[in-house]
């Protein structure tokens, strides 16, 4: 008995699909579909099996094939998925099944479609879309397969070139950042690069491997840019990073990390065995320089700071170094300085002080003391020099101006202090101004002060306060900070000259004073550095020297004074030289400004004030 | 358009006039990369500034720029990663240019900006064809003709309009005498 529903019209079928054929009772290949009419028209009479292969699938049974008859006893067979294959042809793989057909009592009709696995190949076989039947997903399938091969292939590409692309950046970013890791100057590491090692090596670090941080410090290396120019300044950098260089170890880290300062990574390294480098790296650095023929000499200081107990704690390791390094920048004698937690202390005292001025600044709890100042020659009292003194209501004591005067320069505290001394100077010189006396006032001026660029208008402002002094006043200024700076200061000087400010030249004689300099600036007296007369007494040679600029100063219509005098004999050795004011122990020690005032009052035509002092 | 679409005019452009001439149309487009990813979307003014440059650096009209591209399209897709899908497409004029509707709903499943234009086929009697094209762009007509152009050369078979006639701003009508593959012979 037929069974329709597992029978279909052959003619609709061969005519939609391409991957159809007919097989007769005797299992002989028949009409064919489009595709293989087309493309393999030499299969029509062929027997299935000398076609096909029959490569998997429910009807795969060859005695069904070879006895149609049985076709009808093996319905369960049809219309299940079989898949065939050109015994010769185009290695497609057709999935597909065999029906009867409805107006055939034999024979059977197999339709099938491309298997998914032949996808590859249905285009080079030169199959197009009309091959397929409009139902069959599978044209749509090799479509959507090619189209995303395509995406993907053109994907692929893209991302190559953004490989490409990507690596020679990151080539470019490597080279850019070896630059931006270098000193151009010195060819060592730069602070960005120190920064990235200091914290690489505190990170990674074994606690039980020692590694120390050596910070350097070129002393007085402004001078030699002032003297030799910024040329022959970079020149020595070099130099010095060369050296560097050649100084340290294979395993040790140079870098410039500030425009004279410098620092060495040494892992697994101790503080004695740093201490001993570094002591190699300053014999290197200390031997002069010889830069376009100028043999140029430097000291350097040293801090060693070894890994802190405890901790990989790059910042302090660097703190702890930098202490070491100031510490040695302070000591006149030990240039290298290994971090020893006193040191640390030391730091911490230094450091309460400083907030200590900064509130003693604020709140006016600095006084002023006078100094006074007399005329060797006729034993009068010439003057007073106004100095600071601060009573530390914390430590209470007072603390010494060669304490706290460095802190005030180093934290830009000393404009205040300067300004502080000269406005109480000028108003006591106000209300001692009787016009019976001409009596001279000085006070110190830093460097830093001379350089605030508003000095001029402070100066004004106080002139308003206090009226024009009715007393000389003067500024006592260092050879360093006037000298340097050429024609702006020069200025400046002149300005104050024409407020009635006379100049005084601090610690003469100690620095790098050019004798031309003494003519050119409106420069009123000259004061005498201390180490040319300590010795003055005892030392013919001192003698001869003091008395040499006391002429030239006489010669130049300057005034001379001679400070830190403290005993007779040297007072007697200036005596012989001319007129001169002295100042020092031996006269009088510096007394509050109210004692001062009162004394002032207390002398007025005694024949030697410096005997009424002294007594 | 797609990327693959301003390569495809570099490509003629540098194959036909130089990379200088390349290097002069990017400048004055004002686009500063020399190529295109294929399979990324690209603002349309791009492409449009990219063929008004082109035009002006080649010396030609903008319409016989167009042309050229039309017909150099075809080559250049079939050179492409798309080669394949153009194969799949048809062994001839007439059932290429039926499928590619549906061949562009393929397409665009992967590349969902794609905005491609419709072509009907109709076949008349007397070996004549009617294309109807619509197009979301408009002023693209001397590209459709270059392209007929192009699948001429790549199926090797004659074409000639024989009948135009604009619908709208970016539909038209042609009416196409398509002889049989073969008559045509490839170029050496």
């Amino acid at each position: 008995m037929t069974d329709d529903r597992n029978s279909i019209c052959a003619t609709d079928v061969l005519e939609l699909c391409p991957f159809s054929f007919i097989l007769d009772a005797a299992g002989r290949i028949g009409a064919l579909g489009s595709y293989y009419a087309r493309r393999h028209p030499e299969m029509h009479g062929l027997h299935f099996e000398e076609a096909f292969v029959v490569v998997a699938g429910g009807a795969r049974s060859p005695q069904c094939l070879d006895n149609p008859g049985a076709f009808r006893s093996s319905a369960a067979e049809l219309k299940k998925r079989v898949e065939l294959q050109l015994r010769e042809g185009d290695g497609l793989k057709v999935v597909g099944a065999f029906f009867k057909m409805v107006e055939r009592q034999s024979g059977l009709i197999f339709i099938g479609t491309v298997s998914p696995q032949s996808i590859s190949q249905v285009i080079d076989v030169g199959l197009t879309v009309s091959d397929f039947a409009p139902f069959d997903t599978s044209a749509d399938f090799v479509m959507m397969a090619q189209v995303n091969e395509a995406v993907l292939k053109d994907t692929r590409r893209l991302n190559e070139r953004y490989a490409a692309a990507r690596n020679v950046a990151v080539a470019a970013h490597r080279r850019l950042e070896s630059v931006a890791l270098v000193d151009a100057l010195s060819g060592l590491g730069n602070r960005l690069a120190f920064q990235r090692a200091l914290n690489a090596c505190a990170s990674q670090a074994n606690p039980q491997r020692p590694y120390c941080l050596m910070l350097l410090d070129i002393d007085d290396f402004k001078p030699v840019n002032d003297q030799h120019g910024h040329a022959i300044g970079d020149l020595l950098i070099r130099s010095i990073g060369e050296r560097m260089k050649r100084g340290i170890d294979r395993n040790m880290q140079a870098f410039r990390i500030g425009g004279d300062e410098f620092a060495v990574l040494c892992p697994w390294t101790t503080p004695e065995e740093a201490r001993r480098r570094a002591d190699d790296v300053l014999q290197q650095l200390n031997v002069p320089h010889v830069i376009h023929g100028k043999t140029i000499e430097v000291s350097t200081s040293v801090g060693i700071a070894g890994r802190l107990p405890g901790t990989n704690d790059a910042e302090r390791l660097y703190k702890a170094a930098d202490i070491a390094l100031y510490a040695a920048k302070r000591s006149s004698s030990d240039k290298l300085k290994v971090f020893t937690p006193a040191m640390g202390r030391q730091e911490l005292d230094r450091k309460l002080l400083e907030r200590d001025l900064v509130e003693a600044i604020e709140t006016r709890q600095l006084h002023v003391d006078v100094q006074p100042l007399f005329d060797l020659q006729t034993g009068r009292l010439w003057g007073g020099e106004a100095l600071a003194r601060w009573w530390n209501r914390r430590l209470q004591r007072f603390v010494p101006p060669a304490e706290f005067i460095p802190i005030a320069e180093e934290y830009r505290l000393i404009a205040k202090i300067d300004l502080f001394v000269l406005e109480q100077m000028l108003a006591a010189q106000k209300s001692f101004c009787d016009g019976s006396r001409q009596l001279s006032w000085s006070t110190n001026l830093s460097a830093l002060t001379l350089g605030m660029p508003d000095l001029l208008s402070r100066l004004r402002e106080l002139r308003a306060r206090f009226g024009i002094p009715c007393c000389p006043v003067e500024l006592e200024i260092t050879e360093s900070a006037i000298f340097p700076n050429g024609s702006a200061t020069a200025d400046l000087l002149k300005s104050m000259r024409d407020m009635k400010i006379g100049i005084a030249i601090d610690d003469f004689g100690a620095g790098q004073t050019s004798i031309a300099h003494l003519t050119a600036l409106p420069i009123s007296r000259l004061k005498l550095d201390r180490s040319l007369l300590d010795n003055i007494d005892s030392d013919a040679r001192s003698e001869k020297i003091v008395g040499s600029i006391v002429a030239l100063a006489r010669q130049l219509g300057l005034r001379v004074t001679a400070e830190g005098i403290e005993r007779a004999s040297q007072a007697n050795k200036l005596r012989r030289m001319g007129p001169i004011l002295v100042q020092g122990f031996h006269y009088a020690r510096p007394m509050p400004l109210p004692e001062y005032l009162a004394y002032l009052r207390s002398c007025s035509s005694t024949p030697s004030d410096e005997q009424a002092v002294a007594s | 358009m797609y990327g693959m679409v301003n390569n495809a005019i570099r490509s003629l452009i540098i194959e036909r006039h130089g990379s200088e001439a390349w290097t002069e149309v990017c400048r004055e487009a004002g686009i500063d990369r020399g190529e295109f990813a294929a399979v990324l979307p690209y603002d349309d003014q791009v492409s449009l500034d990219v063929i008004a440059q082109s035009a002006k650096v080649t010396g030609k009209s903008v319409p016989q720029l167009l042309h050229d591209i039309g017909r150099y399209w075809v080559g250049f897709a079939a050179r492409s990663s798309f080669g394949p899908l153009i194969r799949f497409g048809g062994a001839r004029f007439e059932e290429f240019l039926g499928n590619l509707d549906l061949m562009h709903s393929k397409i665009k499943a992967s590349l969902p900006e794609l905005a491609p234009p419709s072509f009907q086929m109709e076949p008349l009697e007397g070996g004549l064809v009617r294309v109807t094209y619509r197009s979301t762009r408009d002023g693209l007509f001397p590209f459709v003709e270059g392209l007929f152009e192009g699948l001429s050369d790549h199926f090797h078979q004659p074409v000639a309009i024989t009948a135009f006639e604009k619908l709208g701003a970016g539909s038209a009508r042609w009416t196409l005498r398509v002889g049989a593959a073969g008559a045509v012979q490839p170029a050496a």
